[in-house]
């Protein structure tokens, strides 16, 4: 085929397909290219450097989501080799000859990590994808954020009394506010210490010994009931005496 | 899908599964910069200097078009490039985020947050800050913040039928009130923000607990240390504020011995009767915005037409009202807006919590196509002598109708002239556009496409006209051309 009917064939190519037009010049490079020596290749075989730019933002759209396309940095490169791929894949396509040297040291690198990662509670290798990588440091990211707001809001909660009652705050104000504290993290109170109340052993707790259903009691200490968007939780019931 | 929101206050990072915390002890990163013995340094790192070292809320360098800010550099104060600290601030926030697993440096969809009110030159502005900093993004990787916050609200559901939102999105510096359409898409109909500062809410509640203790027969000016007073009324204000976001009253626990009283009781009614002027306004500017709103789309209509309808017909158009930002916990936002619009219209938040809509919004923002039909995202410049002379007739961002056209009434558009532009007084040009969200523009002017049309120079006949509803007209030295622009430009997919 001659340059000038080469040239051609792309151009129709690319007025019939500009992904498959994108992909026969992916795939006759020797290394991958960026978006700008794709547009100069298209260009060198015929299309018209406006078409270009006109599909471009669908056609790298579509190679991004493009099964054997690798898009890495600002480069896109064909790969024979499958996005997903297995370790026992990779060690079947590492057999066959015509693996382009590039895709060989991606299969070596599958091989390898299957290798020096055991799988853990039945895991496949191929779970351990780059996805997987920034999913686990985001999840712990966001378990150690959890656990810094339920702290932060106890040591809120420490400075605030300890403010309270250097200030000699009156216990009707002080409770106030404590009560206001805990609210904001959807606690709300059982009983108030001080109160007489008629037991219930599914919200009070005997200091000691047993009461039956029904008893007049004084509340020790409330109790704390957790309004989670989706659910209720005990968190203590309220500490009761006879 | 990134999405990275460079506030005003505090800068935040989430994928679409949530907020990606990248602070060293909240979600978010302060939005704070400035210059350490040896370096920039940002975040929480940069609180530890001395304020005269460091810069807050540096993103109002962009809003406030500033190129220089005052700081104590190791060589002495001096006046900085904003851009420098800003693109430090950008970097520190990329490199947490990567450790974190999210890496905005690579061919991913990051989306950015911009206010809607931004012209094109402070977005260029942003994104290629953004891009110094190492982030893989462009003009098109821009989403105003008022859209993601609909689109944080839209993520969580399916809508099946299109439906029109009031986002009302009041933070700690400025309000921001936006009309969008959403279904499939996102359309901006009207977008407008003020300096309508919440935090001023702070000083007022401050002022009404001097009141109350003046009424209680303590007058602060006559204590023994009335600074030390102050200082302990404006923590308060804030802890009132915030306590009475979820109880009916709050109180005020003061030291005896600095106050001579140990409390004072201050109710939520207290608190909305000073927050309540500032709401007054803040529904003027709900009532504009859904004005311009009417405008934009394709309800023709001069400005007296728009006056003229009233402002119960414009709220009934409003299927749900989105509270977002951080001042939106005030009960009595949600209060308000729900006395002034009807009862079908629902009032909602945009996300839980709300402060931190606009970032889940931008991370879920690729999935919606956007549409700014209020600011449209391309250029059209008029270009003669082969390209080698041209000017801007339309500036990419631009609002369409401004608010005060619509007070005074008329015809409203968008308008240039021969004169204003210093055109030549004869010869032949033609228009081009330049869209830049990579998305081609369909416009037409007659039977051509507005995209190349020829144009007879003539400086005093030329007029330029864009109408909110997508007519455009062009009057030059042949005659005047109507055309309209078929689809408004596409700023995502």
């Amino acid at each position: 085929m001659t340059e000038r009917s080469r040239g051609k064939a792309l151009a129709g190519r690319f007025a019939g397909d500009p992904v498959a037009a994108v992909c026969h010049v992916l795939r006759r490079a020797a290394a991958p290219l960026t978006a700008t020596d794709i547009k100069q290749a298209l260009q060198d075989g015929g299309v018209a450097k406006a078409d270009v730019d006109r599909v471009w933002p669908r056609v790298q759209r579509k190679l991004a989501a493009h099964d054997e396309v690798l898009v890495a940095g600002r480069t896109y490169r064909w790969s024979v080799v499958p996005k997903a791929v297995t370790a026992t894949q990779a060690l079947e396509l590492l057999g066959e000859a015509r693996i382009p040297a590039g895709d060989k040291a991606l299969l070596v690198d599958v091989v390898r990590a299957a290798l020096t990662h055991q799988p853990e509670n039945g895991k496949h290798a191929e779970d351990s994808s780059d996805a997987e990588d920034s999913g686990d440091a985001e999840d712990e990211a966001r378990r150690r954020q959890s656990a810094i707001d339920a702290v932060r809001a106890l040591a809120e909660l420490a400075s605030e009394a300890e403010e309270l009652a250097v200030n000699e705050a009156r216990p009707e104000a002080l409770i106030h506010r404590l009560r206001a504290r805990v609210k904001r993290s959807g606690l709300e109170p059982i009983d108030r210490a001080g109160d007489e109340t008629t037991f219930d052993r599914r919200r009070h707790k005997p200091i000691d010994g047993a009461i039956r259903d029904g008893a007049r009691v004084l509340v020790v200490r409330p109790g704390y009931v957790w309004k989670a968007p989706t659910e209720e939780v005990l968190i203590a019931k309220a500490v009761v005496e006879e | 899908m990134v999405g990275l929101d460079f506030g005003t206050s505090t800068t935040s990072v989430a994928s679409p599964r949530g907020v990606v915390p990248i602070g060293t002890d909240e979600s978010w990163m302060p939005s704070v910069v400035g210059y350490g013995d040896v370096s920039i340094v940002a975040g929480e790192e940069a609180l530890e200097l001395d304020p005269s070292q460091l810069v807050r809320s540096i993103k109002r360098a962009i809003t406030d078009n500033r190129t220089f800010v005052r700081v104590d550099t190791p060589t002495g104060i001096r006046d900085v490039r904003a851009d420098d600290l800003i693109v430090a601030l950008l970097r520190e926030a990329a490199d947490r985020a990567a450790a974190r697993g999210q890496d905005l440096s690579e061919g991913r969809a990051v989306q950015l947050g911009c206010p809607a009110m931004w012209d094109g030159r402070q977005r260029t502005r942003l994104v290629e800050l953004a891009r110094r900093a190492g982030l893989a993004v462009s003009l098109a990787s821009l989403v105003d913040e008022p859209v993601a916050a609909g689109i944080a609200w839209l993520a969580r559901r399916e809508v099946r039928t299109p439906q029109r939102l009031l986002v009302f999105d009041m933070g700690g510096g400025t309000l921001d009130i936006a009309v969008l359409n959403v279904g499939k898409d996102v359309s901006v109909l009207a977008a407008l923000g003020v300096a309508e500062a919440g935090d001023a809410l702070d000083e007022l509640i401050a002022e009404d607990l001097d009141n109350a203790l003046g009424a209680s027969g303590v007058d602060v000016d006559s204590l023994s240390a009335p600074r030390r007073a102050r200082g302990r009324l404006r923590d308060a204000a804030r802890e009132a504020k915030i306590g009475l976001s979820t109880m009916e009253e709050h109180v005020v626990v003061l030291p005896r011995r600095l106050f001579g009283i140990s409390d004072l009781w201050y109710t939520r009614e207290q608190l909305n009767a000073v927050f309540a002027p500032q709401l007054d306004r803040a529904e003027l500017y709900v009532e504009a915005a859904l004005r311009a709103a009417q405008l934009t789309g394709h309800v023709p209509g001069t400005a007296s037409d728009i006056l003229r309808t009233p402002f119960e017909e414009l709220a009934a158009a409003v299927d749900v009202v989105l509270l977002s930002g951080g001042m939106s916990q005030v009960p009595y936002v949600a209060q308000r807006l729900r006395e002034l619009f009807p009862l079908p219209t629902a009032i909602e938040v945009a996300a839980t919590p709300p402060e931190s809509a606009v970032v889940l919004g931008l991370a879920n923002a690729a999935r919606y196509g956007r549409i700014n039909m209020y600011r449209p995202a391309f250029d059209i410049l008029l270009e003669w002598n082969h390209g080698r002379e041209s000017r801007t007739v339309y500036h990419a961002y631009t609002p369409l109708v401004e608010t005060r056209q619509i007070a005074r009434g008329g015809d409203i558009r968008y308008e240039r002239n021969g004169t204003e532009l210093s055109l030549p007084p004869t010869g032949k040009g033609k228009l081009k556009v330049v869209s830049h969200s990579g998305h081609r523009v369909r416009a037409t002017l007659g039977v051509r496409s507005l995209d190349g049309f020829p144009v007879a120079l003539n400086e005093e006949k030329f007029e330029f006209a864009i109408y909110p509803n997508g007519r455009i007209s062009l009057t030059d030295g042949s005659g005047t051309h109507d055309g309209h622009i078929a689809d408004w430009n596409l700023s995502g997919t």
